[in-house]
């Protein structure tokens, strides 16, 4: 909970368009890391773009519902 | 470059395109360094802080000057946006959101002079290549994303402590019962950050250059056949339409670059998470 006075949270919704796009790129990034790093492409890959595709959009959803909450 | 220009159908104006988003570079791979973004972000920056200081040496208590004006407004605006979403205070960030906005909005501002103009300028000294707006490079912008990316890191760790910034990726966003799922989401979603970050600024500034360079074609394929002159007219309109509207564009993403960096420094900034 942010239980500051400012409007900060709310300004975040500046960068709600290009939020889920971004969590997106920086799963498969992240995936592409670790498969690099385990040798095992494209388990993680596809596994952590999964990933930040859901939590971007969980992200979006409640930054929506309540930009204080973040 | 020039390869992929001739094989490719388009002849002159692939070529033309290709020729604009070319850097001048050293070095390749990972290693590349482009000299004209670096060369012209410093000149920028240098001018940034010459201009600011005769302005603070100048600056008169009484009735300011248009200029003094100006730039007091500029920063009491930046310092009303850092006091608005910065919680408590830090001696780092309102001058950091001020060079931020401002150095961002210079080198934006390159992309208002005609596309052609430094170019050609350059090419009489020798310079094959010039792209003039460092924010259409990726490496400019992802390299301010990442500064931002290491302060917020600082701060963290600053005014969490270790064990508070670990708590955070280990139990959000679900709870205890889904830590590694949670280590993995918290990561995605702290490398999210800067990427979004430096990759709007880029994409922003690199589509509006791209229309420049669209625009100035029309009626550059005259070189083609004096026939294409009649497109002449429109490119006048199209590109003051165009440059007006881009104005606005690059006050824009160089004020959402100052606010996001100053929400994720005050997001870290915060205790209560």
């Amino acid at each position: 909970m942010a239980k500051s006075k400012t409007k900060g949270p709310g300004l975040l919704l500046i960068s709600v368009g290009t939020m889920l796009s971004s969590m997106v790129v920086a799963g498969f990034l992240l995936g592409y890391w670790v498969d690099g790093w385990l040798g095992t492409p494209p388990v993680f890959m596809l596994a952590f773009g999964g990933m930040g595709l859901v939590g971007g959009l969980l992200k979006v959803y409640r930054l929506l519902n309540d930009p204080g909450m973040q | 470059m020039s390869q992929a220009a001739e094989g490719s159908e388009g002849g002159g104006t692939v070529e033309y395109i290709q020729h604009h988003l070319t850097n001048l570079h050293v070095g390749e791979g990972f290693m590349t360094w482009n000299i004209d973004s670096i060369v012209i972000s410093i000149l920028l920056g240098i001018l940034f802080v010459t201009v600011g200081a005769r302005v603070a040496k100048n600056a008169t208590e009484g009735v300011p000057g248009g200029f003094q004006n100006f730039v007091e407004s500029i920063l009491e605006f930046v310092q009303t946006q850092v006091k608005d979403s910065f919680p408590g205070h830090h001696p780092l960030i309102a001058p950091m959101a001020l060079t931020i906005f401002v150095w961002v909005w210079l080198m934006n501002f390159m992309d208002l002079i005609p596309v052609d103009l430094l170019p050609l300028i350059a090419s009489w000294f020798g310079i094959g290549y010039l792209k003039v707006v460092p924010t259409t490079d990726l490496s400019v912008p992802m390299a301010m994303a990442l500064v931002v990316f290491i302060l917020s890191l600082y701060f963290n760790l600053k005014v969490k402590g270790l064990g508070g910034y670990l708590k955070m990726f280990l139990f959000h966003p679900f709870g205890k019962f889904a830590i590694p799922a949670n280590i993995v989401m918290t990561a995605i979603e702290e490398l999210a950050k800067p990427l979004s970050l430096g990759l709007r600024l880029f994409g922003n500034m690199f589509a509006g250059e791209l229309v420049f360079l669209l625009i100035a074609l029309l009626a550059g394929a005259a070189t083609l056949g004096a026939g294409m002159l009649i497109w002449f007219p429109l490119q006048v309109v199209l590109d003051l339409a165009w440059l007006l509207f881009h104005i606005l564009v690059i006050t824009l993403q160089a004020f959402i670059f100052m606010v996001l960096t100053i929400v994720y420094l005050g997001m870290a900034h915060t205790t209560d998470h």
